[in-house]
């Protein structure tokens, strides 16, 4: 098979996404063949002999779509939206999956009373700046679709902290004054003291199969990646 | 003609030009501490500007303007003079517009001073506009059309409202994010507060708590929750706003009726010389309203600006700004008049902007850029 035929699609190589997406395609009676000595980062499906699938982390698909170097990837709009620069040019939304789903949210700390909104926010974030010439700061993995909010929100006088780990300590250990974190319950949050605020859902994110707009494509890809996209939905 | 002109040579001939006028020709430099962008501006502004960080792991940009770091160069060397006429030309860089260039050009001057005791004769906004319409003709640019606005006037307009202090503050705080300033206006047309500023439904809602409460018995009860308070927020803070946020309630008629007013304030668009009738007879119809000091402080601006500037044909904007927040005062573009999109320059007032930079005197700061893509 000419490898321009092949159509390459990547999975989340682990975690959460990985076994909802095992169970998925399980349930649709479709495996993976794994292939020779790749040690489990190249696998066939069951049912299509023209798809290769790549093993990745969630966050390296965003990049590979990006680049054109898959045709199709399953991965979340959280991570579309924040490390893919004006992604609406480079990948279109083929399939809503139903697993994946968590919410980007802004959370304070429970004590804060008075502030249940993003205007509040504005408001003690002005007058801690104005009494401290110091910003609200914000912990939070998701910079840009955090900045992109508050700013839509008219907050300015704040400042992102990166975090990597477990962004909802941030306010506990004096690392941030609020976060701005996935949440998929909410029981976390609520279990660090931290509450959502009213108006403060970024985003309502799921896992998608995501078709990248910048790889090379042609009839016959069209048609296997139509086929597959059948087959899972 | 100026239309042939290159870059390198308005540059030249502005510096020329400004050099004869009386200013020191300075070299702002081209990377600087991204920090004090975000400070003036905010986060958003990150999406405008080229940054990468230095091997110290210090957020640098490529400046994304010119009046920043001709104020910061004045700062550092301020302990020898208090007062400087500065001018530069130069590039900036600019991301966000994609039909424009990233790399823009531009020549200005700032008249900076610290120690300065402002006086309300408005002869420093009529030198500095004065001397932007030279600055053109300089280049033999004379079809152009000038607008003006003053943020002053327009606060002074909404302290004389009846609306909690705390609303008068953020409308003024957001004049110049225009989409944000009209969700605001909305929100008041709404009412402000209801069932979910009411203290007695935040602490029901939150804290399950059906009875009134003392603030002693409720700082207890939030101690309990946490006992470390959070950032610079103790839970008197917490507290005090939850109890004015209760009182700052308006019911939706009235705040149709605020919006009403100032809608109608910010529609006022004329000709210089006619703004003190129209504010006149905008106090007359909105005579509920006290807006003696926004007559007096208009009808002063109005006669000052005219005097000095002559004959020239000036249209004021009660909603003119730019989207710069640090503007304070004055604030005028110069638009061609074949083409009205095209701004050939922008400059005004922005007195607090040396304070927010370090300045613990009062300033004084004033200037304008000539946008030479434009030209």
């Amino acid at each position: 098979m000419n490898n321009k035929s092949i159509l390459k699609i990547a999975f989340p190589s682990k975690g959460r996404l990985r076994k909802d997406l095992e169970k998925l395609l399980s349930y649709k009676k479709i495996n993976f063949i794994e292939e020779g000595n790749n040690r489990n980062y190249i696998a066939k499906l069951s049912n299509n002999d023209d798809i290769l699938i790549y093993f990745m982390g969630a966050k390296e698909i965003v990049t590979q779509l990006d680049e054109g170097n898959i045709h199709l990837g399953v991965t979340g709009d959280d991570l579309i939206q924040e490390y893919m620069f004006d992604y609406k040019t480079k990948v279109s939304n083929e399939l809503i999956l139903d697993f994946g789903k968590a919410d980007l949210v802004v959370a304070v700390p429970k004590i804060w009373l008075d502030v249940t909104t993003m205007a509040d926010l504005d408001e003690i974030s002005h007058i801690k700046r104005m009494s401290t010439t110091k910003r609200l700061k914000v912990a939070t993995k998701y910079t840009n679709l955090t900045n992109r909010f508050f700013s839509k929100c008219g907050v300015t006088d704040y400042r992102t902290v990166g975090s990597s780990g477990s962004t909802e300590s941030a306010p506990f250990n004096g690392m941030s004054d609020i976060i701005v974190d996935i949440s998929s319950t909410g029981e976390t949050l609520k279990a660090n003291n931290l509450r959502i605020l009213d108006d403060g859902l970024i985003l309502n994110s799921s896992a998608n199969i995501f078709k990248s707009l910048t790889a090379n494509w042609n009839t016959n890809l069209e048609k296997i990646s139509e086929q597959f996209l059948n087959s899972v939905s | 003609m100026s239309r042939n002109l290159s870059i390198q040579e308005l540059n030249n001939r502005f510096k020329e030009f400004f050099l004869l006028e009386g200013f020191n020709y300075i070299e702002p430099p081209l990377v600087v501490n991204s920090d004090i962008y975000f400070e003036t501006s905010g986060e958003q502004i990150r999406k405008d500007m080229f940054s990468v960080s230095s091997a110290q792991g210090t957020e640098m940009c490529l400046r994304p303007d010119l009046t920043i770091p001709t104020c910061q160069t004045f700062l550092k060397d301020n302990q020898h003079f208090d007062q400087a006429k500065l001018c530069y030309s130069g590039p900036i860089f600019r991301s966000g517009d994609v039909n424009n260039s990233i790399e823009l050009n531009q020549s200005g001057i700032e008249i900076l001073s610290t120690n300065m005791i402002k006086e309300d004769n408005y002869q420093e906004e009529v030198d500095i506009i004065n001397l932007a319409i030279k600055t053109l003709n300089n280049i033999n640019k004379v079809n152009f059309d000038i607008n003006l606005g003053d943020i002053s006037i327009f606060i002074e307009f909404l302290d004389c409202l009846d609306l909690p202090q705390r609303w008068k503050d953020r409308l003024k705080r957001h004049f110049f994010r225009r989409d944000y300033f009209e969700s605001l206006l909305k929100r008041i047309e709404l009412g402000i507060g209801f069932n979910e500023t009411r203290k007695e439904d935040v602490l029901k809602k939150h804290l399950g708590i059906k009875v009134d409460i003392s603030d002693s018995d409720l700082k207890e009860r939030l101690m309990n929750i946490n006992a470390i308070e959070f950032g610079e927020r103790s839970i008197e803070d917490i507290i005090n706003r939850l109890n004015v946020k209760s009182e700052n309630i308006i019911s939706s008629e009235k705040g149709v009726e605020i919006v009403r007013v100032i809608r109608s304030f910010l529609n006022i668009n004329c000709e210089l010389e006619q703004l003190p009738n129209l504010i006149s007879n905008f106090a007359k119809e909105e005579d509920e309203h006290q807006f003696d000091n926004v007559i007096q402080m208009a009808s002063n601006f109005s006669k000052k600006i005219k005097l000095g500037i002559g004959n020239t044909d000036i249209n004021f904007k009660t909603d003119f700004g730019h989207s710069i927040e640090y503007y304070d005062g004055i604030m005028f573009e110069i638009e061609d008049r074949d083409n009205q999109s095209n701004k050939l320059l922008v400059g005004g007032r922005y007195d607090s902007l040396l304070n927010n930079l370090g300045l613990d005197n009062r300033a004084s700061a004033i200037g304008f850029a000539v946008n030479n893509n434009n030209i």
